[in-house]
């Protein structure tokens, strides 16, 4: 067998510009070949370091394959895969695009081996993340684009600068292990940190997502936040810095989660909550920790892949994924409603569902450190997750609809529904057999996650959540469902901070124009003295004292000239 | 149909999300108290999880809550700037 050595990720990056050219119904198997391409350049070469040159005194690698870039293209690869079949049925060509460029450039960022070149699909991911946003046709979508730009420039900003600073200390190129207390190192652990939406960088995340269509939506829930993750755990595994980040994403994903009325934005600060638990697991770097990150990682790319693939389908149907607004889903669509469930419960770890399998190995990994709030961290966020994002949704669909409400909009595309059953089907498949998963993270760990012990405790874990969250509905002593937008951080600089800053250009405009009349005023001042003066000049005897201050003016001046010369 | 005639419908499904859930707690807890362990840790008892669940569902429903009295604001008529 030949093996190729190419980054995977060029393949689906040329075929996103292949994309541009083609017709319709060749765009969703364009997308899948192109995946399915980068997936063999995946598994064909064994792992090491390919085909480095040096450019501008820099060693460049473009194909660097171990476990952990192996693991993450696995699921960026099958997640391309999915979101291609799902998104079939429609015809937008600009955002079919943008989302392989999108896929191309995440997992081109999981295979390069220098620094350099990783941050430049980075940003190459954050661009594509834009158009997607971008191309929806609608003034919000736009503002929101905008906003995710501005973040990604901002990280952009903080990687490059972390970079160059780790090449004057004279360190290498090479993208591996980086120290958080150099400079270059914090600007790019800062940098990292907005990429997976550490706290006052979360809103980009619900922002854009709330925003997208439903097919890149889940595009955008799945590649941007992982790149992210794949980057702490290349560089700073074991830094406990990332412990404390990880709790403050855990507590504001899953307070929001809580009490967020749109399903999306819930379902990405939900998102959030769980990838925090993978973050706490770096920080804490113990080697099964890491590889229980790293298949936690790939787990949530399937389960909140199903829950944004449901979401936007019942946002097809019903025009919005507002909790209030679904009302009547269960009836209406009874499929998306189970494929929403079912999604909800994979990432509640329920056994037998992706979920559990790499919750069961992290759960493990941070029992066995010293840390009590962190040993009972992923329980809780288990819990939560139960409560906001399995059982709270399906009781919204459950809801009777309002008098008079029908169906608004089609039913989901077969296509849709294609793409959410091969996405439920992988979350089994992973959750039912996933020895080959922990064969695949880095490192390769031994673990037994069906024993009756831990069996036993996870289901009354959920069970115990999910009935006493229920209960508490049935009790109304949960708030009811209605539409309402939540205030965060993202308010501030929406708000207040976009407020002072449009006050603060009128008040320079102003400043500016006062400034400018001045000037103009002096300017013609001063033009009409010195007109006066010349017209003076030009009429000698015309006024008896303009001659007489000439006259002494002429006189003083060739005095001076005497007296310096002789 | 009218809602009316829906209504109890509705009740059913939640009640059997409602009794799924029971079940799955309970079944968790005899199977946890049916394995002998060696060095149980008190964390990972189903007696331990029954308690991290129902303090997350309460956190839930009061989070929810207090959220949105502290954080929620009205939606303006032409959406958010």
């Amino acid at each position: 067998m030949i093996a190729i050595a190419l980054n995977p990720g060029f393949v689906m990056m040329a075929g996103a510009l292949l994309l541009l050219g083609a017709p319709q119904t060749l765009r969703a198997p364009i997308m899948v070949a192109a995946a399915i391409g980068a997936l063999g350049l995946l598994l064909s070469p064994d792992f090491g370091r390919y085909d480095a040159f040096a450019q501008i005194g820099l060693q460049m690698v473009p194909l660097n394959l171990d476990e952990l870039s192996q693991v993450f293209g696995l699921a960026f690869i099958g997640a391309t895969i999915l979101i291609a079949l799902y998104g079939g049925a429609r015809d937008r060509r600009f955002e079919d695009a943008a989302i392989l460029l999108l896929a191309g450039a995440a997992t081109a960022a999981l295979f390069v081996g220098d620094l350099v070149s990783f941050v430049a699909a980075a940003a190459l991911a954050g661009l594509a993340a834009a158009w997607i946003v971008f191309c929806v046709d609608d003034e919000r979508a736009q503002r929101a684009g905008a906003r995710l730009l501005l973040w990604q420039g901002l990280e952009g900003l903080l990687l490059l600068a972390g970079v160059a600073f780790q090449l004057s200390d004279g360190l290498r190129n090479e993208f591996g292990q980086m120290d958080a207390r150099s400079i270059g190192g914090a600007l790019f652990l800062g940098g990292l940190a907005i990429r997976v939406g550490a706290p006052l960088a979360h809103v980009w995340l619900k922002d854009v997502v709330s925003n997208a269509s439903s097919t890149g939506a889940t595009a955008l829930a799945i590649f941007p936040a992982m790149i992210g993750v794949y980057g702490l755990a290349r560089a700073f595994p074991g830094e406990p810095a990332l412990v404390y980040g990880a709790l403050g994403m855990i507590v504001i994903g899953s307070a929001f989660a809580c009490a967020e009325s749109d399903l999306r934005r819930a379902a990405a600060y939900s998102l959030l909550a769980q990838i925090g638990l993978a973050i706490a697991a770096i920080g804490f770097g113990a080697p099964m920790a890491v590889a229980g990150a790293a298949a936690h990682a790939f787990a949530l790319c399937f389960a909140y892949g199903l829950i944004f693939m449901a979401l936007g389908a019942l946002l097809r149907r019903f025009g919005t994924t507002d909790a209030a607004g679904i009302a009547g889903a269960a009836r209406a669509a009874p499929l998306t409603t189970f494929f929403l469930m079912l999604g909800g419960l994979s990432a509640a770890a329920t056994p037998g569902l992706a979920g559990y399998a790499s919750y069961a190995v992290l759960h493990d990994a941070l029992g066995r450190q010293e840390w009590l709030v962190l040993a009972l961290l992923a329980p809780t966020t288990i819990a939560l997750t139960a409560a906001h994002t399995a059982c709270r949704p399906v009781l919204a669909a459950l809801r009777a609809p309002p008098v008079g409400a029908g169906a608004r909009q089609a039913v989901p595309a077969f296509a849709m529904l294609l793409g959410m059953v091969l996405a439920a089907f992988l979350c089994l498949v992973v959750g039912l057999a996933p020895d080959w998963l922990y064969g695949l993270t880095p490192p390769p760990v031994r673990f037994a996650p069906f024993t009756p012990g831990r069996l036993g405790a996870v289901w009354a874990l959920i069970g115990a959540a999910g009935a006493s969250f229920i209960a508490l509905r049935a009790l109304r002593l949960t708030p009811p469902e209605r539409p309402l937008r939540l205030l965060d951080m993202d308010a501030l600089y929406r708000g207040p901070l976009a407020g002072a800053g449009r006050w603060a250009g009128v008040v320079l405009l102003r400043l500016y124009g006062v400034w400018q009349s001045t000037s103009a005023a002096f300017a013609h001042a001063a033009g009409e003295a010195f007109t006066s003066f010349a017209r003076g000049g030009d009429r000698p005897y015309g006024d008896k004292l303009a001659a007489a201050a000439s006259f002494a003016a002429v006189a003083g001046l060739l005095a001076i000239i005497f007296a310096t010369a002789y | 149909m009218s809602a009316a005639e829906e209504k109890p419908k509705v009740r059913w499904g939640a009640l059997a999300l409602f009794v799924g859930a029971l079940a799955l707690a309970l079944l968790g807890a005899a199977l946890d108290f049916a394995t002998p362990r060696a060095s149980p840790a008190m964390a990972d008892r189903a007696g331990a999880a029954s308690v991290i669940g129902l303090a997350g569902a309460l956190i839930a429903a009061l989070g929810a809550w207090l959220m949105r009295l502290a954080l929620a604001r009205k939606e303006r008529r032409g959406g958010p700037s």
